[in-house]
């Protein structure tokens, strides 16, 4: 039982190569997948959200952890594959709105949901709302994460938030959006289900939102 | 006069205008999702123009918009093939209206949507093959200076290396800050300290901050006293001139306008304070106009009176 440690310190420090072995061994020690996936993987991903939180672990940290999660993961793909993929709390897509290539805000909620146990959908950057809308429907996800830097692209929120009522998806899927100069009050504005101020605070939001808590 | 000998045997403080891609967009109609390298070739009476409005507005230093004209960002619109030509002539056009006593500083900037490891996946070499592709042509096409700045610091010491690596001409380097609960840190967590000395290790001729401050809990008056504080803890770790960049607040779309609440008047009434500190060269980042510029400029007119 000492390896699910192991795997969540190494997988703090951002050690790919590590933790990849470490769950190979705790599968031959007898452990079962979920067990290495939750109590080790999503276990250490939870505590790096935490250190983001405080500002104890910075973004070139979270993401080289996520590298070793994701490494980890790997490892137990076959296993999970033929268990049916194991339980997620839900399915996210998730994209910087049309007009804006920034990535890494977008790509910090993706960890942090995935690391919460969501499956994640991350379809890209300016990302046009039709697009947004055929993922939802071919995905089947239930919630919507909308990213934009800046108030120029901030608008096109809206107007993705009016293409996914248009295409019917109202009630159906939940709409989550986030960013520098987004605040509560635009998402209110806009009609967005929800607004998270950063990472860490997305994972409460989207459980929240999915009726999770 | 020679930039560095200007800082050196004059105490003047150089203004630099910091958002051309806003000008252009506000003023000249470039569309926002068009590539403004591309643009600007395609627009050189405009973008010439804006500049000579730039420096009648008493700016004496301008980056001609090169941001976008390194190959990773290039990719994205497609574009790539023309970095040469973007950076070469974008530099060219600008020093054709530049007076005898201003600088054209090429801008270099981050390499996002992807990014050099671990944030991205390019590796350092990558960075500094796409960052030459970038300083070669402004160095042939004349430009006085490199500007380098953008949010992750490991890649702006590689574009400064690149621009030492292969001339003489001045770095100014410029990193960006965030206002968190341990104070300001960059994006990697560095404080302005190690920032600071970190690109002055770097080769950087001049250093300081540009952009950022991207708190939501700073009211609008408390925003430029709060870019004093940072250059003071940053010239803890240097002995280099420095240079002060913050945006004009934390933008707010209200009604579907961008509104920055930091006000030209806000920004005339603590330049001052920088110069104090040892800033020698001034501007600002996202939301600073033409006009915070030319009251700034009177203000160090009249301190030089």
């Amino acid at each position: 039982m000492d390896v699910l440690p192991a795997i969540t310190g190494n997988l703090r420090r951002g050690e790919a190569a590590k933790v990849a072995e470490l769950v190979q061994k705790g599968l031959d020690d007898g452990l079962s997948w979920d067990v290495i996936l939750n109590r080790g993987l999503f276990a250490g991903m939870g505590v790096v959200g935490e250190l983001f939180r405080e500002e104890e672990m910075y973004i070139p940290e979270v993401l080289m952890a996520a590298k070793a999660m994701n490494a980890g993961i790997k490892v137990l793909e076959p296993l999970m594959a033929e268990a049916g993929g194991g339980k997620k709390l839900g399915k996210v897509v998730l994209g910087t709105v049309k007009g804006d290539i920034h990535n890494l805000g977008k790509e910090l909620v993706g960890i942090m949901l995935r690391g919460a146990g969501f499956e994640v959908i991350d379809i890209g950057v300016d990302v046009p709302s039709e697009k947004f809308v055929e993922a939802t429907i071919s995905e089947k996800a239930q919630l919507v994460g909308m990213s934009a830097l800046i108030t120029t692209t901030m608008p096109y929120m809206r107007t993705t938030i009016e293409a996914l009522e248009k295409a019917g998806l109202k009630g159906q899927v939940k709409t989550i959006i986030g960013g520098a100069c987004v605040t509560q009050q635009y998402a209110d504005e806009i009609g967005a289900d929800g607004y998270s101020e950063d990472a860490g605070a997305a994972i409460e939001k989207a459980k929240e939102l999915l009726g999770l808590k | 006069m020679d930039f560095m000998e200007r800082l050196q045997s004059t105490d003047d403080v150089l203004v630099m205008f910091g958002t051309m891609q806003t000008l252009l967009v506000d003023e000249y109609g470039k569309p926002m999702e068009t590539h403004l390298g591309e643009w600007i070739l395609a627009h050189p009476e405009a973008f010439q123009d804006s500049l000579r409005r730039l420096y009648a507005a008493g700016h004496n230093m301008v980056h001609p918009g090169t941001q976008a004209n390194s190959p990773f960002r290039a990719k994205p619109f497609g574009v790539q093939d023309r970095v040469y030509e973007f950076n070469y002539q974008s530099v060219k056009l600008a020093k054709e209206v530049t007076p005898e006593n201003c600088y054209v500083f090429g801008l270099v900037s981050s390499s996002n949507p992807d990014w050099l490891e671990p944030v991205g996946n390019m590796t350092h070499d990558e960075v500094y093959n796409g960052y030459r592709e970038q300083v070669l042509p402004m160095l042939e096409a004349g430009v006085d200076g490199i500007f380098v700045s953008g949010n992750h610091i490991d890649e702006s010491v590689i574009a400064i290396k690149v621009a030492k690596d292969h001339s003489d001409i001045p770095v100014l380097a410029a990193t960006v800050f965030y206002a968190g609960k341990k104070g300001f840190r960059t994006m990697t967590g560095l404080d302005p300290k190690a920032a600071s000395a970190k690109l002055q290790e770097a080769g950087a001729d001049v250093v300081g901050f540009n952009c950022g401050l991207m708190t939501k809990s700073l009211d609008a008056s408390e925003w430029y006293p709060a870019a004093t504080i940072l250059l003071k803890e940053m010239k803890q770790g240097t002995d280099k001139y420095l240079f002060a960049s913050p945006d004009a607040g934390l933008a707010q779309l209200i009604n579907d306008r961008t509104v920055y609440p930091a006000s030209p008047g806000e920004m005339a009434s603590e330049v001052l304070n920088w110069v104090d500190v040892g800033a020698r060269i001034v501007g600002g980042c996202c939301g600073t106009s033409l006009e915070h510029g030319r009251r700034v400029s009177a203000v160090l007119r009249d301190r030089k009176a």
